[in-house]
């Protein structure tokens, strides 16, 4: 597959010369398409779109049945992924995820078999289930972008993209993350009710799964790489890095917010921008770029403390972009 | 923020416990039913507050407003004058607190009480006073503050730090105008401040019980500060009135129906002891005399001297009063008028034969007038007499009773006695009342005289030296002039304690005593007493004298302009200085569009500012797109080489200077 993809990208237009615009372009084509199956959802598929770009991982927190499943398995199908599902249960084992080596008669040795997680996309259907030794396995994965089995590294596919959800309500016998774990997610996102259009259209319409079955990939693994390396080039000004440096700072020395933010967040929040710098087919990030992901990348990393009036119904992460200054 | 929104409930009680804390001590000053009514109001607010007590119908609101109103008038005959001005104030807060509900109502609240804040000057400017007032100003200014950015990010904590920078800016201004605004003579707005608080003081009538009475109170009389070296305590007599007329109880400075004395001419005192220089400041007691060591040679030209050597102002004194003096405490005074021979020995009408005899006798067995004196003193001496704060009551003739009956009396009856028995010898002889002693304030450099060092004794005339001070009591109770009269510890009988060295506890909190008398003396001389005279001093000491109103007025433009670049200095403005040269250009870009009405918001980027622009105005938006533009790439842009930036920088500054949005219709 990876020669495949070699083959194609010399039919793609070069690193170098490919334009900004173009991928601004590439992606709305992306987001059209997406737009077909997954209803009045856009402004959710270009953040996960971009989480991905940025190389990081997605945790969609919502309720059963609002389409976190057909979100993943749709960005798998668009980018030409390699999707795998695993359903976390409390009996599931971190060798479910990983694979184990078994032995193996004809060659006289123990031969590795893969588990679930040697995909490209996967989702991780409701982690909070399992237990935290299952979950860090998972986590580790992720962070190291290899697993060991028997002391044998095994490196995981390239790109490695994980959509973990998780049910807010319902919490008896689960193990919610904890702060440290949901750090290693670039972005939370909730999807929500679709509104009222969408919603007619999606009860009328056609089965989603059989639409995504039919669906061709719209880009390949090279083309994802590439605009993953794009993303990585954008510009900075340094206003902009002041800018990231002061909603950190902000973050930590707030006496609303019960931990500030780390640099890991800074970081993420700079590549997520840069990600959706690019996606608007930008060269440079803006403080709107910014603001457009950064309420989903701090979202789950920053807790109001208690005792504080007039904060009803509002994030941590809009409350903390409204309150910075641009420099 | 809209004004018409509701008050937070937080807020609604934390600026009803704001404005209570405020009113609070005008309670004292209210009638009581007046207070009883706005104690029931204040519970009333709480009790809506916390949704224990309906609010008050429009209906019900007006009744009590109308009534109350009427209810003011009625006690005060009128809304003029202080209590009743206060009064109606205080009440009126306190409605105004029951109908409370929007944020506009808050900030109403609030400037009212700003009013009543200042209205507690009105009635005492004592440090204590001034000191919760401030506290209580602080937390409404907190409360402002909440009210003008209810930004749960800084609570209590963050605007207490706000409040402070803003009051420090504010107080170069506040010095300023202190110091060099032109000051009025005369009293706070002539208002007759003091009126209705009674003051406690010498008075120019003497009886037994009077000066023990007023030595049982620690309050203040004056303060002394020692220019020349400090004479000892028992040479500390400090003359108020004199006093001639007796009836045989009461002693008065006039025979009644006395021409108003011009004094006849003035005793001439002639100086045989060194002179002792002091300032003196006299807490003010509604009468003319002024108190100075005994005698005094030299003395302010706002002051009069009597014939009998004391010092009078010209009206009655309503302002602490700071002088200074020169006394002399060895001296002879010359010259004994016809008015002193006739009034210096007039006896009341039917002196018991008792004291008459005794004086007689001394009269015949003594060679001189003065052994006479040291006769009387002897008997004090000798005979079984008590210094007693409670003296047994005395009757019909109390010279009488005193001497050979209850022999139990304070110096009045010492005085009274001794003078008597003077005058019944055919000694010309009076009562000069006055304080005797002082202390020390250990930690600072001057005495403090209490109501409770009030003292009468007697003077005596004697051919070749004039009136000379004898002291009966002392006679009596030599520690009484040498130590002082403890007001806090009279014995059970009324027998007088003397301030003696306590223990370590006693010790302790004389020594707080201290501090705190040394700060409010402070006070009165720097900032209560700061009148036009010590603005003369003080501006004299900067070299700047000869001032006139002109003068003075560019001076505290002057130093307007100085305090106003000082609080600019502190307000930090100067840090905030761009980084960036195209942020500054941008700005003038904002405040031009601002002024038609299109404000950016600091949290928001360029391009967002722009989208704005396009839905708001969007007859701009083909000015506005080549600005933000080039600012984006300024900004936010990679660099190509310095020239370029340049090139752009001035660019972006023609656009903005062009750049000219008009008013929208």
């Amino acid at each position: 597959m990876a020669n495949e993809n070699l083959l194609r990208a010399e039919t793609k237009p070069g690193l170098d010369a490919l334009g900004a615009a173009d991928i601004g372009q590439s992606v709305t084509q992306l987001v059209d398409r997406a737009g077909e199956i997954i209803l009045g959802k856009e402004h959710s598929v270009r953040l996960a779109l971009a989480c991905l770009i940025a190389r990081g991982h997605l945790l969609i927190e919502d309720q059963p049945g609002v389409g976190k499943t057909t979100l993943a398995h749709l960005l798998a199908r668009l980018l030409g992924l390699k999707y795998q599902r695993i359903q976390f249960t409390s009996d599931l084992l971190p060798a479910d995820i990983i694979g184990v080596s078994i032995y193996d008669r004809d060659t006289g040795g123990f031969r590795f078999h893969p588990g679930p997680i040697f995909a490209q996309l996967i989702l991780a259907d409701e982690i909070n289930r399992a237990t935290p030794k299952t979950q860090s396995a998972l986590l580790e994965a992720m962070e190291e972008e290899q697993v060991t089995v028997d002391g044998n590294s095994h490196s995981l596919d390239v790109p490695f993209f994980v959509v973990a959800t998780q049910n807010p309500l319902q919490q008896i016998g689960t193990f919610p993350l904890p702060e440290s774990q949901l750090d290693r997610f670039l972005m939370r996102l909730s999807l929500g009710y679709p509104d009222w259009r969408a919603e007619r259209e999606l009860l009328q319409g056609r089965d989603r799964r059989d639409m995504l079955r039919e669906l061709d990939p719209a880009w390949d693994t090279h083309w994802l790489t590439t605009i993953q390396a794009k993303a990585r080039e954008v510009y900075c000004s340094q206003p902009l890095v002041e800018y990231v440096q002061r909603i950190l700072d902000f973050s930590r020395r707030s006496a609303l917010f019960e931990l500030g933010l780390s640099p890991r967040a800074g970081l993420g929040l700079l590549a997520a921008a840069r990600a959706w710098a690019v996606m608007q087919g930008r060269n440079q990030v803006m403080p709107e770029d910014v603001q457009a992901v950064g309420p989903h990348v701090v979202g789950h990393r920053l807790r109001f403390s208690g005792g504080v009036d007039g904060l009803e119904g509002r994030s941590t992460g809009t409350y903390l972009f409204e309150a910075v200054e641009v420099p | 923020m809209n004004d018409q929104e509701n008050l937070s409930r937080a807020l609604q009680i934390k600026l009803s416990l704001g404005v209570i804390a405020l009113s609070l001590p005008h309670l004292g000053y209210l009638p009581i039913s007046l207070a009883v009514g706005m104690v029931l109001l204040w519970i009333w607010r709480m009790g809506v507050s916390l949704e224990r007590l309906p609010a008050p119908g429009r209906w019900l609101l007006l009744l009590v407003t109308l009534g109350s109103c009427i209810y003011v008038v009625g006690h005060y005959g009128g809304v003029l004058g202080r209590d009743a001005g206060v009064a109606l104030l205080t009440l009126m807060l306190a409605l105004k607190l029951l109908e409370m509900r929007t944020i506009r109502d808050g900030y109403l609240t609030i400037l009212l009480s700003f009013f009543l804040s200042i209205s507690h000057f009105l009635f005492s400017q004592e440090i204590p006073v001034v000191l919760y007032v401030f506290a209580v100003t602080a937390y409404l200014l907190i409360l402002l503050k909440a009210l003008e950015f209810p930004d749960p990010e800084s609570g209590t904590a963050g605007g207490l730090g706000l409040i402070v920078k803003i009051v420090l800016q504010g107080l170069p201004l506040v010095a300023v105008l202190f110091i060099l605004f032109p000051r009025l003579s005369g009293p706070l707005w002539n208002l007759d401040l003091d009126g209705s608080s009674a003051v406690s003081g010498l008075d120019d009538e003497m009886s037994p019980g009077r000066i023990s009475r007023l030595s049982q109170s620690d309050e203040v009389a004056f303060r002394v500060e020692f220019r020349s070296e400090v004479p000892a305590t028992e040479e500390l007599y400090w003359r108020g009135p004199v006093l001639w007329h007796t009836d045989g109880r009461t002693w008065r400075a006039e025979p009644p129906g006395a021409r108003p004395s011009n004094g006849g001419e003035t005793g001439k005192v002639i100086a045989e002891g060194e002179p002792v220089i002091y300032n003196l400041t006299l807490e003010p007691h509604r009468r003319t005399w002024i108190f100075a060591l005994d005698m005094p040679i030299q003395w302010d030209d706002r002051y009069q001297a009597t014939a009998e050597g004391n010092l009078v102002a010209r009206s009655k004194l309503r302002d602490r009063q700071r002088y200074t003096a020169t006394s002399v405490l060895r001296y002879r005074t010359a010259g004994l008028s016809g008015r002193d021979w006739e009034w210096g020995t007039q006896l009341p009408d039917g002196l018991s034969p008792r004291v008459k005899d005794l004086a007689q006798r001394w009269r015949s067995e003594a060679v001189s007038d003065i052994a006479v004196a040291e006769q009387a003193l002897a008997y004090f001496r000798q005979q079984p007499f008590v210094y007693t704060l409670q003296p047994p009551p005395l009757g019909a003739d109390p010279v009488d009773e005193f001497l050979f009956d209850t022999r139990q009396g304070f110096c009045e009856h010492y005085s009274s006695a001794f003078t008597t028995l003077m005058r019944a010898a055919g000694i010309p002889a009076r009562v000069v009342t006055g304080y005797q002693g002082g202390e020390r304030n250990p930690l600072a450099r001057y005495f403090i005289v209490r109501q409770a060092q009030a003292h009468a004794w007697a003077e005596v005339w004697l051919e070749d030296r004039g009136w000379v001070r004898f002291d009966p009591t002392a006679a009596v109770a030599p520690e009484r002039v040498r130590l002082s009269v403890d007001s806090a510890a009279v014995g059970e009988r009324g027998e007088v304690r003397f301030r003696v060295k306590g223990d370590w506890l006693r010790q302790a909190m004389d020594q707080l005593g201290y501090g705190w008398d040394a700060v409010s003396a402070s006070w009165n001389e720097w900032v209560l007493a700061y009148g036009p005279d010590s603005q003369r001093a003080l501006l004299r000491r900067l070299g700047l004298d000869r001032l006139d109103w002109a003068g003075l007025g560019i001076l505290l433009l002057v130093g307007l302009g100085v305090a106003l670049g000082l609080a600019w200095l502190l307000s930090g403005r100067r840090a905030t200085k761009e980084a960036y040269p195209e942020n500054r250009i941008f700005q003038r870009f904002r405040e031009k569009l601002a002024k038609v009405g299109v404000r950016s918001k600091p949290h928001e980027g360029p391009n967002a500012f722009q989208r704005r622009i396009a839905v708001a105005r969007p007859d701009l938006s083909k000015s506005v797109e080549p600005i933000v533009c080039l600012y984006v790439q300024l900004h936010y842009g990679r660099p190509i080489n310095d020239e370029e930036t340049r090139r752009h920088l001035r660019a972006l500054r023609v656009l903005v200077n062009r750049f000219k949005p008009k008013t929208s219709l």
